[in-house]
């Protein structure tokens, strides 16, 4: 059983359009979201909780179709941190521990507080008073706090110190150590998802350029460094991207068909990202 | 639904603790309590501006509640409020009685307070799906002009006996009972159709 199945879901806003996504996360695993702003990644995320309706594909969360009745149960496994954290502003962790406690069957008050404990959150001080990064934690601490199988994060590690981020990184880490708990998180930090993740989704304006595993990028990609001669000599289908300074090329190649005799190096997964977005461009 | 009704008690309490004063003081005084059931049925209006502020409504969507469960908890929300308001008004006035400030007697009195629950419950009815459908931003002039209209028309058929601290409507008490039967369909229309609105507004 997969903790996310998209199969060929299609989405349209007015001049956005989420065509034919297609995308696989395996139980016990941490997937990356990335994409640059407006790609797609929120209206994926409220695709899989249905909060926004598709056109056209199918979706499951933990094996239940998110149309069907039983996705209401599916609900109470899955952790959800939107892309801004939308407690009323006049409440404080206290307020939100005592709706949230009405709300989801599994909620675990000690919990709840020893992640408001963990991040330093005032417990009585109200939402709207809190930093951006300390009302991200709240949000965080909720969604961990009702025993969720499944996490879904838009952005929630942006506005964290690196300190903060990193202490995030390693519970999320944490959390994927029991087999059935999963992780879908959107970022635009790219080296904050190259730690944690096991497979790495990018979407370009809506369209799903790759959905691989991180290790397998690094084998597919790679970087290599050539003079404008050398450069003519690279098949056409072998490069993904390329950056010119006037004296030499920097291509993003598919490795397996490069000729002989180059030096490929190890592509990062920004640099994948970032060549395959200005191609697209 | 219950943590939805308690989103609502803990954000309208917090953010506008002048409704609840507002509220007493018209309960406190005799010609004016039944302000105070309109008020009930207006403050689901704010809780829905502070939903759309501060992007509760999207949370919501993501929690495990059903559409019909958000709809029905705006409702029950408004219903609480305008008959506490109700409730807390005839002990007001039999408090007054018993101390000897006014006399009163529910049983000359209760067509009146029938007729402002039932004006209260029509406005809620109207005012919730335009508020599912087009939010409050949209549609703030409109629910505040017809929330107004209703008031104004219940208060000029109105007419206090101040010296028995009773409502009176010059309404037989077949027409009384006609007037909660349909205000109690339309309960059940408006609810429909606001539940139509809330998923249609699932983009």
């Amino acid at each position: 059983m997969y903790a996310i199945e998209m199969n060929h879901v299609k989405k349209t806003y007015g001049a956005f359009a989420m065509n034919d996504l297609n995308l696989v996360l395996p139980m016990g695993c941490i997937m990356g979201l990335v994409g640059e702003n407006g790609a797609g990644k929120t209206t994926a995320i409220e695709l899989l909780m249905h909060a926004v309706k598709k056109e056209e594909g199918d979706i499951k969360i933990l094996g239940v179709d998110n149309e069907s009745t039983d996705f209401l149960q599916v609900k109470e496994e899955v952790g959800v941190v939107l892309d801004e954290p939308y407690f009323p502003e006049v409440l404080n962790a206290v307020n939100v521990n005592s709706i949230m406690k009405r709300t989801y069957k599994n909620w675990k008050e000690e919990e709840f507080f020893a992640y408001v404990e963990k991040f330093h959150i005032d417990k009585k001080k109200k939402f709207k008073d809190y930093s951006k990064g300390m009302k991200m934690k709240l949000s965080i601490a909720a969604a961990l706090s009702h025993n969720p199988k499944l996490l879904i994060l838009d952005e929630a590690t942006s506005g964290l110190d690196p300190i903060a981020r990193e202490e995030l990184l390693d519970l999320f880490n944490e959390f994927t150590r029991e087999e059935d708990h999963s992780v879908l998180i959107s970022s635009h930090i790219i080296s904050d998802l190259e730690k944690i993740c096991d497979y790495v989704a990018f979407l370009h304006r809506g369209t799903l350029k790759f959905c691989e595993e991180k290790d397998m990028l690094h084998e597919i990609y790679g970087i290599l460094h050539v003079g404008m001669k050398e450069a003519e000599d690279i098949p056409k289908e072998a490069v993904i991207g390329v950056r010119d300074n006037g004296y030499s090329r920097e291509m993003l190649v598919k490795r397996d068909l490069m000729p002989k005799g180059f030096e490929v190096e190890r592509a990062g997964i920004e640099d994948i990202i970032l060549y395959m977005a200005k191609e697209g461009a | 639904m219950k943590g939805l009704l308690l989103k609502d008690w803990l954000t309208i309490q917090k953010q506008t603790k002048i409704y609840f004063v507002m509220m007493l003081v018209f309960l406190l005084i005799p010609s004016m309590f039944w302000y105070s059931i309109f008020l009930g049925s207006l403050v689901p209006v704010t809780v829905f501006a502070y939903d759309e502020r501060s992007g509760w409504d999207k949370l919501a969507r993501v929690m495990p509640y059903t559409s019909k469960e958000v709809v029905a908890s705006k409702y029950i929300f408004g219903y609480l409020l305008i008959g506490g308001s109700a409730i807390l008004g005839v002990i007001i006035q039999y408090l007054y009685s018993a101390l000897r400030i006014l006399p009163f007697s529910l049983q000359d009195g209760w067509r009146g307070y029938v007729i402002l629950v039932c004006s209260a419950l029509i406005v809620v009815a109207v005012n919730m799906p335009v508020m599912f459908w087009l939010g409050v931003e949209k549609m703030r002039i409109f629910l505040t002009f017809f929330s107004v209209a209703v008031m104004m028309i219940v208060g000029s058929s109105v007419s206090f006996e101040l010296e028995y601290g009773n409502i009176n409507f010059s309404l037989s008490s077949g027409v009384i009972l006609a007037v909660l039967g349909i205000s109690l369909v339309l309960q059940f229309i408006s609810v429909k159709i606001s539940e139509i609105c809330y998923r249609h507004n699932m983009k």
